[in-house]
């Protein structure tokens, strides 16, 4: 027999099925937590908003469509998106405390990009993009980093720093849909 | 192909990657709301990132995270269930269901601080019977258990008392400083448990029964896991 997936789980929650919805948290939430934490770095910040992101999955599950891509991103978009609000209605753009103890159990995002798997073609087609470029993209991938942070660290223009992310995303789409 | 601009294309990628500023998302979201090319667009860029998440070791959330999210789900009260682990959430979860059977006063649902009634009754010597009256707080029908101390041996009779839909209720005797020693189950019929071959009438004598609420089968690894609902010493004229 097949184990359940993530997929099943969402369909199940989406009749109001708690014990679906505790699998689907035993299974998901430590990712999603890491996810969170890595962006909003602060540990009670990063709870609340991992207890927001289950209740909109909750909510959510009925109009979750396996056809418009897996159970995990889906996940992982309301994680991040629910973070990053989190970060930008809270201004902290370069004063983000940085919860030390909290990060230090939070691999480098340069490794968690080594670790992809080429599966998807990510890796490969990451590879292609220039390495400023590259570690912008991931900067805010991972660390929700703004415009105007990646600007800061990299000495450019914020203009600048959008051109270089629109370049590095426009990279990325055309490998993707050019090995698909 | 997605019927958009450059700058509209652009938008969505910069949303699901997630470095526009607070005003520019709350624009982009609302005018996704009106245009579902737009949220296309932004979930096709989301999936498409979201593989990097895999790369992130997890961190697991702080214990009793769960039963924070699920405090917020909207009631009604959810059914029993096997799968939780938390003590919190079981026990509210099966006070609902013994609160529908009838079988628990709403003053135990709201303490389950449980009263002991306990009967005296005569009993011949040397080896005396003795009875544990085992009832929650209020009026609801105690659970009966008769210690026939002679002949090592309790009988229940609990008749009226009915476990809740897929738990079961397990007698417990627990002997001073002892580990609760299972007893059989209360299902509405008569049974007859044997005591330890070597409890003393003294041990016997100060010891309580407890029931508890336990998946199908009992306690795992023999041992009580859930809420106790009734408990009495025994006792003995």
């Amino acid at each position: 027999m097949k184990p359940l997936q993530a997929e099943d789980h969402v369909r199940a929650v989406a009749r109001g099925d708690r014990i679906a919805f505790r699998a689907l948290y035993d299974a998901a939430s430590p990712r999603l937590f890491a996810v969170i934490l890595r962006l909003v770095r602060n540990r009670a910040a990063a709870e609340d908003v991992l207890q927001d992101v289950f209740l909109r999955i909750w909510r959510s599950a009925p109009q979750f469509d396996v056809s418009r891509g897996s159970a995990q991103a889906w996940m992982v978009t309301i994680a991040r998106n629910r973070a990053i609000d989190h970060i930008r209605q809270n201004h902290a753009a370069t004063t983000r405390p940085d919860d030390e103890d909290e990060l230090a159990q939070v691999a480098d995002p340069h490794d968690a990009e080594a670790s992809l798997s080429d599966r998807d073609g990510l890796r490969h087609c990451l590879q292609l993009i220039e390495a400023d470029k590259r570690a912008c993209l991931l900067a805010a991938y991972y660390e929700g980093a703004s415009r105007e942070e990646l600007a800061l660290h990299y000495g450019q223009p914020v203009n600048t720093i959008k051109t270089w992310l629109h370049r590095a995303l426009a990279t990325l789409r055309q490998c993707l849909e050019g090995k698909s | 192909m997605s019927g958009l601009d450059d700058n509209e294309a652009m938008k969505a990628a910069e949303y699901a990657l997630g470095t526009l500023d607070a005003a520019e998302r709350a624009a982009f979201e609302a005018a996704m709301a009106r245009d579902s090319k737009l949220a296309d667009a932004a979930r096709d860029w989301a999936n498409i990132l979201a593989p990097l998440a895999q790369g992130v070791p997890e961190v697991s959330p702080p214990e009793g995270m769960f039963v924070r999210i699920e405090q917020h789900l909207p009631s009604p009260a959810p059914p029993l269930r096997l799968a939780s682990t938390d003590d919190v959430v079981r026990l509210r979860r099966l006070l609902a269901g013994w609160r529908r059977i009838g079988l628990v006063s709403s003053a135990l649902a709201a303490s389950l601080g449980v009263a002991l009634l306990v009967r005296h009754v005569s009993v011949p010597a040397p080896a005396p019977n003795m009875l544990a009256v085992l009832s929650p707080k209020g009026a609801q029908a105690p659970l009966v258990v008769r210690v026939e101390a002679g002949a090592r041996q309790v009988v229940v009779a609990a008749a009226s008392i009915r476990p809740p839909a897929g738990r079961s209720l397990e007698l417990w005797y627990i002997a001073k400083g002892q580990k609760p020693l299972a007893m059989g189950f209360i299902d509405q019929t008569r049974h007859v448990q044997a005591l330890p071959a070597s409890a003393t009438d003294d041990e016997i004598r100060g010891a309580i029964f407890a029931v508890t609420v336990e998946p199908p089968g009992g306690g795992p690894n023999g041992q009580p896991t859930g809420p106790i609902v009734y408990s009495g010493p025994v006792s003995i004229d």
